[in-house]
């Protein structure tokens, strides 16, 4: 611009220089005429587009000091009109700032006339609207052929705009200088081959090094091998643009042997004549670097700990809208915190609890803290209704926050836990209040830490008399290692149960034996032990063992009832073989002597010898009657062997002379057996004619009967009962419980698989019955024996 | 003359009868069985006139050969006999038709024909 308007200048200036020599010839030649034409070539220069139309201001001025002429660029420079311009002394311009412009303007104008030229001036001035301009200007004189000064040309042009920008950047620039000199430490020079030039002194303060011993070496040898690698490598890119600055960050070798970051500033003036190298503001910012690590690390440890803390965070206006949200909003109202900025925290309430949440917020206006009321309720995005707990801390008035601080959680789950928790403690309590057992609570090492009040009923201990103690010592000796050993196990398992038997001792010293039944409830938190249930068994033990001896002894009875129903049997199968060896063998013989006795009788001549035979024949008619007979009956009736109603009938013959036997056989039975005499099992067939044979032997030795009846029945089933019913007197029951006869009808009748019983009473005679089945032991037990009664 | 058969397991009875009879003129042994089974094999091949059978032979006993003999044989008499002397017997006897009981200490050909002619007189 400046050079423009200079160029601009010396054209006008030559211009108006040839058309002066042109009018001083013209005037040489012809005064009158020339000056005439001269003005009118004056008139017709000014007129000239070159000036009138030149972008600079243009301004003549006469030799006087009055303003001849301004071009159009003057006018619109300072919003006069040529005409309120022209004939106006120069200085006496109304565009004059103020006076001291004025002079400044009056020692140019001399200067110019003396000098015939001038410098740029800068001076301030203000236009038609009375807004202060800065105004350049440069003047010229021009001479007429004998150097007398004729005009004087002044070209201006108004420079606010490059002031202002010169002020801005002179401005900056001055920051700048400030920032380094406040915040650079260190200032370094080198060659373009990275030769230290000049280091400022601070260097020694922040690095270590005097300056003179940088001085003269290359710059990266103090630099870290990544940091030279680094700038070797991009070495191009950094001097490619000359003037352009390159920040830098790098590790520098401080003078103790510590690396220090240097951050800097490297402008490339390799190509400035004055410096041909690199200039580098640098400051050392280890401790800087440390604390930005440090706050930084702090701030990732507070971002994690808030975005990751289970609890949320929230930031409310006092109108209780959402200004922020940590990042854990999400897990526990399932709403992004984007989602819920902008929005009322009442808005996620459950709408029961919308009024108290409203109320303490109130509160929280006068108060810096508050609890947020416990067991809020929130409606998860889920749709699920959550329960929730926190503080509030009102920081309205701290700045930097401008809000209400709630820190929350979601205390569902633990909630819904306690929940849980006190209605297992309510069961638990239910449970031991209202147990029949006794209760007992015991730590891992078996020590009682609680007992329920019923141990003063079970074992006589005043409640809490043992409390603390170790229940182990309570024990038996003989229980006590496979008690620990069983309450070792339990407590490895938690959950698990244990059961078993113990003996402990009575507060009477007596040993009192506990059913136990114990569980490992060692990890839940309401009992948080070993709980044992237990219970004095000591009677039931005792009746249980009463009750297995019973069962022994009846075990033995039975088997000693078998056993003499074995005897029994055997003796009559041996009576049996023997009476049929005297009927047989020995019977027969005898009678068949007896009968050849009797022919030798007859036979033999009488005399002596005649009656010999004759006694010995009655002697051994008399052994056949008398002994072997009835022994051979006694033995074994062999009339059995026809069945049992000709046996009875038989018996009621033997008896038929001491009583009147009335005999009341089944016919149907009787007929049966007529034609098959097995049909009654043997052994049946026997233990009814011995219960009979007993039966009346009993009546006729005991009794004053009379009469007395024989009944046999076919009963249904194939079973039969033969009943033997006096006449007598009869008698108390209880008086022949046991006794011989009875028992002994009752063996036979149960070796015969069934039943005898004996009614009596007095007055009313005896009645035997008993009931036996046709196939003997084995067809079926006797259910029938409830016929008996 | 009664044409006998014997039915005993007792040897010595049989030979004892048998001698008995050698010397008579109305009772003449013809036959002899062991058993019951034996009995009712011979009775008809021999037919007799008389059938005495101990009480206790071996199957069937004598009140079954009794019972057979007087169910099929028509005429033919059956008299039982026992080591026994039992009472019931003689009605067991009756009760399958046989002409008599007669225990074995008081058999006699005279015992014989007395049965014999209480049934010819009836």
């Amino acid at each position: 611009m400046a050079k423009n308007a200079d160029k601009a200048k010396n054209q006008l200036i030559k211009e108006l220089e040839a058309l002066h020599k042109r009018v001083a010839e013209l005037e040489k030649s012809n005064s009158e005429i020339d000056r005439v034409d001269a003005t009118q070539l004056k008139r017709k220069l000014v007129r000239s587009a070159a000036i009138e139309e030149m972008p600079d201001g243009v301004m003549l001025v006469d030799t006087e000091g009055k303003v001849v002429y301004v071009n159009k660029a003057f006018e619109s420079l300072l919003g006069y009109k040529a005409s309120e311009l022209v004939g106006t002394s120069a200085l006496e311009l109304p565009t004059y700032r103020r006076s001291i412009d004025k002079e400044r303007a009056k020692e140019a104008l001399k200067e110019v006339l003396e000098k015939g030229t001038s410098e740029h001036i800068d001076i301030g001035a203000v236009n038609k609207a009375g807004e202060e301009i800065a105004i350049s200007f440069a003047a010229s004189v021009i001479k007429d052929a004998q150097g007398i000064p004729k005009t004087l040309v002044a070209v201006m042009r108004d420079v606010t705009r490059r002031r202002r920008a010169e002020e801005a950047l002179r401005k900056r620039e001055e920051n700048f200088r400030v920032l380094i000199d406040n915040s650079m430490d260190i200032s370094l020079i080198t060659n373009s081959d990275m030769t230290v030039r000049y280091v400022s002194p601070s260097v020694e303060r922040t690095l270590g090094h005097r300056p003179e011993d940088i001085v003269g070496k290359n710059a990266l040898e103090f630099l870290s091998p990544e940091d030279v690698q680094y700038i070797t490598a991009n070495f191009d890119n950094f001097t490619r643009n000359p003037r352009q600055p390159v920040a830098l960050e790098v590790r520098f070798l401080h003078k103790d042997g510590t690396w220090h970051v240097v951050e800097g500033i490297t402008n490339n003036l390799v190509d400035d004549p004055t410096v041909r190298g690199f200039v580098v503001n640098a400051r050392d910012i280890t401790e800087r670097k440390r604390a930005e690590e440090m706050l930084r690390e702090r701030e990732e440890h507070f971002r994690a700990l808030i975005e990751n803390s289970l609890d949320g965070i929230a930031i409310v206006n006092e109108d209780l809208t959402i200004s922020y949200e940590s990042p854990s909003a999400e897990r526990i109202l399932g709403i992004k915190p984007e989602e819920l900025i902008g929005k009322s925290i009442l808005d996620f309430i459950h709408p029961d609890d919308k009024e108290r949440v409203s109320k303490t917020f109130k509160r929280l206006a006068k108060h810096p803290a508050q609890a947020i009321p416990a067991g809020i309720r929130y409606l998860h995005k889920d749709g699920t209704e959550h329960i929730m707990e926190g503080t509030a801390n009102n920081l309205l008035n701290n700045p930097a926050v401008k809000g209400i601080v709630i820190n929350y959680r979601d205390v569902t789950e633990r909630q819904h836990a306690q929940e849980a928790l006190k209605q297992r403690e309510e069961h638990f309590r239910v449970m031991i209040e209202n147990s029949l057992d006794d209760v007992a609570i015991l730590n891992s090492d078996g020590d009682i830490m609680y007992q329920s009040p019923s141990i003063e009923r079970v074992l006589g201990y005043k409640l809490d008399e043992h409390k603390g103690k170790n229940a182990f010592m309570l024990i038996h000796p003989d229980d006590r290692t496979y008690v620990i050993k069983t309450f070792t196990e339990l407590v490895k398992k938690p959950g698990s149960t244990q059961q078993g038997e113990l003996r402990t001792q009575h507060r009477d010293g007596s040993w009192r034996t506990l059913e136990v039944m114990a569980r490992n409830f060692l990890n839940d938190p309401v009992v948080g032990g070993i709980l044992a249930n237990f219970r004095d068994i000591t009677e039931r033990k005792i009746a249980e063992q009463e009750r297995i001896e019973h069962a022994a002894a009846m075990a033995r009875a039975e088997e000693l009832q078998l056993s003499l129903q074995r005897i029994i049997v055997a003796q009559e199968s041996m009576r049996r073989d023997i009476a049929q060896q005297l009927h047989g063998s020995v019977q027969n013989r005898l009678i068949i002597l007896l009968h050849r006795l009797t022919e030798l009788e007859h036979k033999a001549p009488a005399g002596e010898l005649a009656q010999e035979i004759k006694d010995l024949r009655q002697k051994l008619g008399e052994l056949l009657d008398n002994q072997v007979r009835p022994i051979s009956h006694r033995l074994y009736p062999s009339i059995l062997r026809r069945g049992l109603v000709a046996a009875l009938q038989s018996l009621g013959d033997q008896f038929e002379a001491s009583l009147n036997i009335e005999m009341e056989l089944d016919e149907q039975l009787k007929q049966r057996e007529r034609l098959n005499p097995q049909l009654i099992s043997e052994g049946v067939r026997l233990a009814a004619y011995r219960i009979a044979e007993e039966a009346l032997t009993n009546v006729v030795k005991h009794t004053k009967a009379s009469k007395i009846t024989i009944g046999l029945r076919l009963l249904p089933e194939e079973w039969l009962s033969l009943t033997l019913r006096d006449n007598a007197q009869g008698f108390e029951p209880r008086s022949i419980t046991g006794g011989r006869g009875l028992l002994m009808m009752q063996d036979y009748a149960e070796v015969g698989g069934g039943k005898c019983v004996v009614r009596s009473a007095p007055g009313e005679g005896t009645e035997v019955t008993a009931l036996l089945p046709l196939s003997g032991p084995g067809a079926g037990h006797p259910e029938k024996a409830s016929l008996l009664g | 003359m009664y044409r006998v058969i014997v039915v005993d397991d007792e040897p010595e009875f049989r030979e004892w009868l048998k001698s008995l009879m050698e010397n008579s003129k109305d009772f003449k042994l013809v036959g002899e069985a062991k058993t019951g089974t034996e009995a009712v094999y011979l009775i008809p091949s021999v037919l007799p006139d008389l059938v005495i059978a101990d009480m206790y032979v071996p199957e069937p006993d004598g009140l079954e050969v009794a019972r057979y003999v007087q169910r099929h044989f028509s005429g033919m008499k059956a008299i039982l006999v026992s080591a026994y002397e039992e009472r019931v017997y003689e009605r067991l006897a009756r009760e399958e038709g046989a002409l008599a009981f007669i225990p074995k200490a008081r058999l006699s050909l005279d015992a014989l024909r007395q049965a014999l002619k209480g049934e010819a007189k009836q």
